[in-house]
């Protein structure tokens, strides 16, 4: 197995040229060629093991970096390495030998920790399964996407991480192989990746949404369901304040019956125009789950919607002008939307993995988001819409839904979500939009959460508060992964510290 | 003398389309993307492509051999004014590049 690439000395920019970083070292691993997943997780789990020592006695920050996606400095680290996982993206099918006894292998899967969600996808397909949730795209390594809490609008699942059902985590002292109490893995498979077993529920929940500082995660098992397929109905159309109410009911079989179909949908997401969300048009998108059907083909790659530099320039434009900013914010939307699918045109059914959007870079903007219980949504919109505006605002507002995803440090911490994108142009002013819509969300006593992986203003005492019990367990947790502070030391990095996560 | 305001209206609109046209990016990905690592390219093209290759052409490293996964071609605001001010003699584009990660069949643990 060749050694890891190391690039040296650069200055880094994260995938969607949001944040960067001079780095001490680029260090690109590289994939184990073994037959077995077992001894290509071993193999792959002692480079990290070396880099790791190494870095401890010289005293360098370390980051695992996967695709670099999230638009925050999460993932950076000023003057450290970044261990880049992408090449180790192998994935592997399970036998029943392998897995505990009353464990149904047939669904879960080895993942390694550089697959990208659309290669999990491909992978679970290829094995007659889907996931049953996933963010807006599939570029993100699962790894690194359930480390941030990253999620859909699956309105009956939680995020990504609760796919997980193990994890193989390196720390300078040594690779586990991390579960719940409850065994999954048979003690021989866990050997024979290298790894110690360790079962502790909090330990576990804690490296579900580990936002890096739980050690190196390497490789995860994860569980699927048998492959499905979706409706997806893509439209444009006018919302009013009785659709808000809907939603924060959580009646959205009746929304879906007015906008629809008549059935229960399985995702359902609102991208909103705050200067006028309820005169100008709203993109809805719904999902309905089907069965599989082998003879329907992928379905073809978009071939109209805005670019990279073009929704940039939109952006900053926005952020310039103040002059018909809802027309143009239409345009845009209408731009972003460029193929409807509404109840009456041909179906577009896919796979759940051909469902999700292709990974180009999305454009140069700002994003943040909240996260609060869906019943607040009715009496928080009208402030927040408003919050949001006074400020400047930015470009859209998306309402996407879920349930309570797993995970110590997982946003999605209510029974029932909604999570609330704002987006903007990277400016001060989209900054300070955001800032008073979580002024306004304190001043009127709702509780909330922020996405790890965008920009959330967040500090370690706002995290305690936000978190509470499930911070203070975190913390226990990760001491238990990590007695030795020097451990601990080398995840450390200017926004870990400040967040209050080591 | 109208005629002559409408020429120069129609050249000032020609102009301002191709500075924004300019501005649009191209991305060419492979079909099945899987993508690692990259860097940015800044090429310089002299002389409306009259000058030697080396001004337009780059090499890059591939240690992994598996090749390149997606490119995206774009200019900056910047770049475009020194295009128009230098009436295309100095053209400086920009390649964004990703490498391939590979892609693999699903195999057992």
């Amino acid at each position: 197995m060749p050694a890891p690439h190391r690039h040296g000395a650069l200055r880094w920019t994260n995938y969607h040229g949001t944040e960067s970083a001079d780095l001490a070292d680029l260090v690109e691993l590289t994939n184990s060629t073994a037959d077995s997943g077992r001894e290509a997780l071993r193999e792959v789990a002692r480079d990290v093991l070396a880099l790791l020592q190494q870095a401890r006695a010289a005293k360098i920050h370390v980051r695992p970096l996967g695709s670099g996606w999230s638009p925050s400095p999460i993932c950076v680290v000023e003057g450290g390495w970044l261990v880049e996982t992408r090449r180790i993206n192998r994935c592997f099918r399970l036998d029943s030998d392998d897995v505990a006894s009353g464990v149904d292998a047939s669904r879960l899967m080895l993942v390694q920790a550089g697959a990208t969600v659309d290669e999990v996808n491909d992978s679970a397909e290829e094995m007659g399964l889907s996931l049953t949730t996933g963010g807006a795209s599939n570029g993100q390594t699962l790894a690194g996407a359930a480390a941030t809490g990253t999620h859909g609008s699956v309105l009956s699942a939680g995020g990504i991480q609760d796919h997980i059902r193990a994890l193989q985590v390196v720390t300078p002292s040594g690779i586990f192989w991390v579960e719940p109490q409850q065994p999954l893995m048979t003690a021989g498979f866990v050997a024979d990746t290298g790894s110690t077993i360790l079962r502790d529920d909090d330990v576990f929940a804690a490296c579900l949404v580990a936002v890096g500082a739980m050690g190196f995660v390497t490789a995860m098992v994860i569980a699927c369901e048998p492959i499905y397929m979706v409706r997806n109905i893509q439209k444009r159309a006018r919302l009013t304040r009785e659709h808000i109410s809907r939603h924060a009911e959580g009646d959205f079989r009746g929304f879906s019956r007015e906008l629809g179909l008549d059935e229960d949908p399985y995702f359902a997401q609102v991208i909103l125009n705050p200067f006028d969300p309820f005169d100008k048009d709203a993109l809805l998108r719904l999902l309905y789950r089907r069965a599989f059907d082998p003879a329907i083909p992928p379905p073809p790659r978009p071939l109209a919607g805005a670019g990279y530099d073009a929704l940039t320039l939109i952006g900053k434009a926005m952020a310039g002008f103040d002059l018909f900013r809802a027309d143009v914010l239409q345009l845009a939307m209408r731009a972003g939307y460029a193929v409807q699918r509404d109840v009456d045109d041909p179906e577009a059914v896919a796979t759940w993995g051909n469902t999700t959007e292709p990974h180009n870079p999305i454009a140069n903007l700002f994003n943040g988001s909240v996260t609060m219980a869906r019943a607040d949504l009715e009496r928080a919109f009208d402030p927040l819409i408003e919050a949001f505006l006074s400020g400047g605002g930015g470009t859209v507002v998306t309402l996407r839904f879920m349930k309570r995803a797993a995970g110590l440090l997982a946003p999605a911490r209510f029974d029932d979500n909604v999570v609330i994108d704002f987006d903007g142009p990277r400016s001060d002013v989209s900054h300070r939009s955001y800032r008073a819509v979580v002024a306004r969300l304190d001043a009127l006593g709702i509780r909330f959460t922020r996405h790890w992986g965008k920009t959330n203003d967040l500090d370690a005492a706002r995290v305690a508060h936000d978190y509470g019990a499930d911070y203070h367990r975190f913390r226990a947790a990760q001491r238990r992964m990590m007695p030795d502070p020097g451990d601990l030391a080398v995840f450390g990095s200017d926004c870990l510290t400040h967040l209050g996560l080591i | 003398m109208w005629f002559y305001h409408v020429v120069i209206f129609i050249l000032i609109l020609m102009l301002i389309g191709q500075m924004l046209a300019a501005g649009g990016d191209a991305f060419l990905v492979l079909d099945n993307s899987r993508p690692v690592g990259g860097d940015r390219e800044v090429l310089t093209i002299l002389a409306w492509g009259f000058a030697t290759r080396a001004g337009r052409s780059a090499c890059i490293s591939d240690p992994a051999g598996r090749g390149i996964n997606d490119m995206r071609f774009s200019m900056n605001f910047g770049q475009i004014l020194l295009s128009v001010v230098t009436l295309g003699i100095v053209r400086r584009v920009n390649i964004d590049y990703r490498m391939f990660a590979g892609n693999s069949p699903v195999e057992e643990a």
